[in-house]
C-alpha cells in the first residue's frame, strides 16, 4: 500500500514539474507584464511570478481541473500582487522620509514601463478599478472570468471597469 | 471628459509592458523555489504535528476530570485471586502439604493471627477430606485493593440472593474477622473488606440479603448495650466494595422493661421497639424499613400492637439469619 502511495506521488511530482516548465514557457512573459500592470513596483513582478509558479506547483496535486492551471496562477499572481501591495503601504508608512538626493530608478526595460504615462495614470486609480481594467484590457479576461479572479461579482467587475476607463481618459486626455 | 477607449487602452497598455522581458534565469529560480519548499515540507510538518500534539496533551491535562473530584473507595483485588470457598466446592480433596487442616465443620483460625474468627456460614459444607475455609482465609489479609474503576457488579444469580452470598453468584463468600475488620473472600472478585467502629465477642454475623437486591448484607453485632445487641450493617458497592450503612435500626434484645427486634420480610426489615406495661405484656411499635443505596429509611407510619411475651413469640429478638 504504502508504495503504492509513493508511486502516485511521483506521478503527480512529474506531471507538476513537466505542467510547470510548459506553463513557464507559455506564459511566464505575460503573466510578468501583467504584474508589472498591478504592481507598483515594477521590480517586484517577476518575484511575484515566480512565487505563483511555485506555489501551483506545490498545490499540483490538489487541483480539481488542471486545464485551468493558467486561470489559477494568474488569480495566484493577482493575490500575491495584492498581498505585495498591502505590505509596502504598511512598510511605506512606517519608512523615514527619503533623501532629497536619493538615487533615481536604474535604467533598464523597467524604467521605461515606469515612464509610460498609462502606468503612471493606471497607478493612480483604486486598486480595484486597476485590477478590473488590467484583467479586462490587458490580459483579455472576459467579465467573469475577471470576475471569477478578483471574487466579486461580474456587474463589480463592470463598474470598476467603467469607473476605470473614465478615469484613465481623464488622466491620459492630454496625450490623445 | 470622455472615458478611454477599449481597443486604444488595450494598445497602451501593451506598449506600455512591452519591453518588460522575462529574466532567463526565471525558470532556475522557480525550479529552485520548488526544491526548496519541498525541503521544507517535511521539517514543517514535523513541526506542525509537534506542535498539534502539545497543544492536545495540554488542552487533556487542562480539562482531565482529576480523580480527587470522584468517590474514592478500595477496590478490590485482581481477579486471579482464589477464595477458600472456590477451592473446597471444585477441589473437594487437598492436596497433600497445602496447608488446610482436614476435620468437620468451620475451622477456627490460625494461632498466629490475632483474634481471627470464622463466620458460621450456613451453606459451606463441612466434611472429612475437605479445606476448611479459615485455614485458607489466613492467607488472604486484609485486601484493601486500590483499583478505584472496578467494573460493575454482574447480575445475581438469585433475588434474594442465598444465605451466606454477597456477591451475588449463588455462593457463599467466608468472613473473618480481624480486630474490628471483618474480611469477606469474594468468591467472585476475591477479599475484600470493612471496618467497624467496633465488633462485639463473641463474634455475632450474618450474611443476608436484606433489601432483596440479589447480593448478601454483612450484618455485624458492633457492641451491646446491656442485654441489647447493637448491630452495623455493610452493603456491596457496584464496585465490588463493602461500605458500611449509616444509621442502622438494628438492635435486638430485653433490657430491663425495653425490647428491641428486627426482622428481614420481602426486603424490608420490620423493627419492633416495645415497653412493658404489665407482667409480660409489652406496647409494641413496629417500623418498617427500606436499605437503599444512602442508608436506611422508614416506611409508612408504625404501627403499634400489644404483645403478651407468655403467649406469643417474643418480637425482641435478632432476625436476618443473626443466630
Amino acid at each position: 500500500m504504502p508504495a503504492r502511495s509513493d508511486a502516485a506521488r511521483s506521478q503527480v511530482a512529474r506531471d507538476a514539474d513537466a505542467a510547470l516548465t510548459a506553463l513557464y514557457a507559455e506564459h511566464y512573459r505575460s503573466l510578468v507584464r501583467l504584474a508589472a500592470l498591478l504592481l507598483d513596483d515594477v521590480g517586484l513582478c517577476e518575484e511575484v511570478v515566480q512565487d505563483a509558479y511555485i506555489r501551483v506547483h506545490t498545490a499540483w496535486g490538489r487541483l480539481e481541473d488542471r486545464d485551468k492551471a493558467l486561470a489559477y496562477l494568474r488569480q495566484t499572481v493577482v493575490n500575491l500582487a495584492r498581498s505585495t501591495l498591502r505590505r509596502r503601504l504598511v512598510a511605506l508608512k512606517h519608512a523615514p522620509k527619503p533623501m532629497p538626493d536619493a538615487a533615481s530608478a536604474e535604467e533598464g526595460a523597467y524604467t521605461l514601463v515606469e515612464r509610460a504615462a498609462v502606468v503612471q495614470a493606471l497607478r493612480e486609480l483604486p486598486r480595484r478599478q486597476r485590477e478590473a481594467v488590467v484583467l479586462r484590457y490587458y490580459a483579455d479576461l472576459s467579465e467573469a472570468a475577471a470576475a471569477a479572479v478578483m471574487k466579486c461579482s461580474v456587474g463589480s467587475v463592470k463598474a470598476y471597469t467603467s469607473r476605470g476607463l473614465t478615469a484613465l481618459g481623464s488622466k491620459l486626455e492630454g496625450l490623445r | 471628459m470622455t472615458a478611454l477607449e477599449p481597443d486604444e487602452l488595450r494598445r497602451l497598455l501593451t506598449e506600455a509592458v512591452e519591453p518588460v522581458q522575462a529574466s532567463p534565469a526565471g525558470y532556475h529560480r522557480i525550479r529552485a523555489g520548488v526544491i526548496r519548499r519541498r525541503r521544507l515540507r517535511m521539517p514543517m510538518m514535523t513541526v506542525g504535528g509537534l506542535a498539534l500534539a502539545g497543544l492536545i496533551g495540554l488542552v487533556y491535562l487542562v480539562i482531565e476530570p482529576r480523580t480527587s473530584a470522584t468517590l474514592v473507595e478500595p477496590a478490590r483485588p485482581p481477579l486471579t485471586q482464589t477464595t477458600p470457598d472456590v477451592t473446597v466446592s471444585r477441589r473437594p480433596v487437598t492436596p497433600p502439604g497445602h496447608g488446610g487442616t482436614v476435620g468437620t465443620g468451620a475451622g477456627r483460625p490460625s494461632a498466629s493471627v490475632s483474634r481471627l474468627e470464622t463466620a458460621a456460614v450456613p451453606t459451606s459444607p463441612g466434611g472429612p477430606g475437605e479445606e476448611t475455609p479459615s485455614a485458607a482465609s489466613t492467607s488472604h489479609p486484609s485486601g484493601t485493593p486500590s483499583n478505584v474503576h472496578s467494573p460493575a457488579l454482574p447480575p445475581p444469580v438469585s433475588v434474594p440472593a442465598m444465605a451466606g452470598d454477597v456477591d451475588g453468584d449463588g455462593k457463599s463468600d467466608p468472613t473473618t474477622v480481624s480486630d474490628t475488620t471483618v474480611v469477606v473472600a469474594l468468591s467472585l472478585f476475591g477479599s475484600t473488606s470493612v471496618t467497624f467502629p467496633a465488633v462485639a465477642s463473641p463474634l455475632s454475623l450474618s450474611v443476608f440479603d436484606i433489601d432483596a437486591d440479589g447480593y448478601g448484607e454483612l450484618i455485624v453485632q458492633t457492641d451491646s448495650n446491656g442485654s441489647t445487641r447493637n448491630f452495623g450493617v455493610a452493603k456491596l458497592t457496584q464496585t465490588g466494595q463493602l461500605r458500611i450503612v449509616s444509621n442502622s435500626p438494628l438492635h435486638a434484645g430485653l433490657n430491663g422493661a425495653h425490647g428491641d427486634g428486627f426482622r428481614c420480610e420481602a426486603g424490608k426489615v420490620v423493627v419492633a421497639a416495645g415497653d412493658r406495661t404489665t407482667d409480660k405484656i409489652y406496647q409494641v411499635t413496629s417500623t418498617t424499613w427500606e436499605l437503599i443505596s444512602t442508608g436506611f429509611t422508614a416506611l409508612g407510619s408504625p404501627t403499634s400492637s400489644t404483645v403478651d411475651l407468655a403467649s406469643a413469640q417474643s418480637p425482641f429478638t435478632a432476625g436476618c439469619g443473626i443466630a
